[in-house]
């Protein structure tokens, strides 16, 4: 599932995938893979990204269930 | 001064460079994100059970028709193996460490195959590369230089194929 809220907020800091990869230490292609939803980060890559963000985990990790 | 000779010096060199390569990468280990861990893992497990099949085959064809001698035969499953790994490494992007160069890594293994094919050619004009029908040591440097030479040419392909996804997705941005 794709991570629309990461990408968003990236945008609305206006850094690129490669900026925020470098800032939080991965791979341009991670950071990527994260936003089409094609890879699941660890939690503490989760933290760091919204450190960098300044979002919080639920802001952008939290997947609501359907009810 | 003889090809033998050329050969020698040209050997000599690239020995000193790769160690002088490990000198300085020891000092600036390469470091990969847990992705990269990930999909590297995923290879690792596919290309050591691909090995462990391709020489049960190996094992099975040699009995029946034997076409090289057994340690011809041996590297040539390792070498599958071996692509096989940096295939699935180089098109999960977790082939190049971070911070890493990979064209300039693509160029290093188009030279060491390269290097190794004009060794083989030589290899071939002593007529050491086949005996009595067989496959010999002889044709481990053809071996091995086409899987550097495959190698490199899949990581600057993907290197190529990962620039132009960028592009456009910096565009939709």
């Amino acid at each position: 599932m794709k991570n629309l809220a990461m990408k968003s907020a990236r945008a609305a800091k206006d850094i690129s995938q490669q900026e925020l990869a470098d800032a939080v230490g991965v791979s341009r292609q991670t950071i990527s893979a994260i936003e089409k939803g094609d890879y699941n980060p660890t939690i503490n890559l989760c933290i760091a990204i919204c450190r960098v963000l300044g979002k919080t985990l639920d802001d952008l990790f939290w997947q609501p269930t359907a009810e | 001064m003889d090809f033998n000779s050329i050969f020698l010096v040209i050997g000599v060199a690239v020995v000193v460079a790769c160690l002088l390569a490990v000198i300085v990468k020891s000092k600036n280990p390469a470091r990969y994100d847990e992705r990269q861990k990930q999909v590297q893992a995923k290879a690792h497990k596919v290309s050591y059970y691909l090995l462990m099949i391709l020489l049960v085959i190996y094992a099975i064809v040699d009995s029946c028709a034997k076409f090289c001698d057994t340690m011809t035969g041996v590297f040539i499953c390792v070498c599958i193996s071996i692509a096989v790994y940096a295939s699935i490494c180089i098109w999960g992007d977790a082939y190049t460490a971070l911070g890493q160069n990979s064209t300039s890594l693509a160029i290093s293994l188009l030279l060491v195959g390269g290097i190794s094919l004009i060794t083989a050619i030589s290899n071939l004009s002593d007529g050491s590369v086949i005996e009595n029908g067989l496959l010999t040591v002889g044709s481990l440097s053809f071996i091995a230089g086409g899987l550097c030479i495959i190698v490199g040419l899949m990581t600057l392909v993907r290197h190529l194929v990962v620039k132009n996804r960028y592009a456009a997705e910096s565009e939709d941005e």
